[in-house]
């Protein structure tokens, strides 16, 4: 389970990533013909109070990763506010901004599956251990 | 274990919820003229980028374009939402353009009110702000959307210290539609483009994208 949730939260990282690089290398994200990922990627809604989300991706996987050393309950708590913040997210996308852009899609499904296997993995876990990963 | 999960799923919610509003990224913030732009969000994509009057960018940048826009107009709206923050991001934060906006009035009483409160702004170098909210929350032309609520919000939200239009924001306003009338403006959104220090061309762009508006502005800084 640990180890689907680092999958997961690597391939969030890389997007994330990814990201960050279109938004400081000021490029135009590689996207598919249904998304609009540079109306995302340039809207209000990709910085938060200065910061671009990506960068909040990449400092959130990063955490969701290193959590997994640490007790389940922090990953749990990581991975739902990591799930919290696609869904505005994906809420802005869709109402606000109305344009997608399928990696912001792909970050939000990686970040729901964490939030999901986390909830799987804390309620497998026995109460109390020091869990390492496996 | 449940009853923690559920807490932590609480705790989230409130983290996110606090931190959305708190950086200014969410609607909670929005007034009610139905903008799609926080404050914080408005002001933040202008971020460390110099503005002095009615201009917008580096003052040593080599290109410089005139903007002649009415507020209530829906065209000059699309190209602020459309054209302009890519602009801004690829050549005025790179300091490679400079931009200038000529507020006029012809549309009706909304416009005037705007954009003497608009000029305000410019005098407290804020005028981007003030016209990045005030698209953003355009009405239906000539509808009396623009009260006095409406205004002193928009002023507030720019982070304006006070809305009253002064002599020097007529004057300012005067400048503009004398430029207008100089360079035979017909219509909005209508630009001139050109080297900083002059002389300017008008550049009528096919559309109101940013394909429409790269060449041009590439053909300049390449003289």
């Amino acid at each position: 389970m640990r180890r689907a949730i680092a999958g997961l939260a690597l391939i969030g990282l890389a997007i994330s990533i990814y990201l960050t690089f279109v938004h400081f290398a000021d490029v135009k994200p590689v996207c598919t013909g249904i998304s609009d990922c540079e109306k995302v990627q340039t809207s209000d809604y990709a910085e938060l109070a200065g910061i671009p989300v990506a960068v909040l991706g990449v400092a959130g996987y990063v955490a969701i990763l290193a959590s997994l050393w640490m007790r389940v309950e922090v990953t749990v708590l990581l991975a739902y506010v990591a799930a919290g913040f696609s869904a505005y997210l994906t809420w802005a996308e869709l109402f606000e901004i109305e344009a997608i852009c399928q990696w912001c899609v792909a970050s939000a499904l990686a970040s729901l599956a964490i939030a999901v296997l986390a909830t799987l993995l804390a309620l497998r876990a026995p109460p109390l251990h020091d869990r390492t990963l496996s | 274990m449940l009853v923690r999960l559920g807490l932590l799923a609480a705790l989230a919610v409130v983290i996110v919820v606090v931190v959305v509003v708190v950086a200014g990224g969410g609607d909670s913030d929005k007034d009610g003229g139905g903008g799609t732009k926080s404050p914080a969000a408005a002001r933040s994509a202008l971020q460390g980028i110099p503005q002095s009057g009615i201009a917008l960018g580096s003052p040593d940048a080599p290109v410089t374009m005139v903007e002649f826009a009415d507020l209530q107009c829906p065209f000059c709206r699309e190209y602020h939402e459309n054209v302009f923050p890519e602009l801004l991001k690829r050549y005025v934060r790179t300091g490679k353009l400079r931009l200038e906006l000529r507020l006029l009035r012809f549309l009706g009483p909304d416009s005037d009110r705007l954009a003497r409160v608009a000029a305000a702004a410019a005098a407290q170098n804020r005028m981007w702000q003030f016209v990045g909210l005030a698209y953003d929350r355009q009405g239906p032309e000539n509808s009396g959307y623009a009260t006095d609520d409406f205004i002193n919000k928009l002023a507030a939200d720019a982070g304006m210290d006070r809305a009253d239009a002064g002599t020097a924001a007529e004057r300012l306003i005067r400048e503009g539609e004398n430029a207008a009338r100089k360079a035979r403006i017909q219509s909005t959104p209508s630009f001139l483009i050109g080297p900083t220090r002059g002389p300017f061309e008008h550049f009528e762009p096919s559309d109101l994208s940013p394909d429409a508006f790269v060449p041009r502005i590439e053909e300049e800084l390449g003289k």
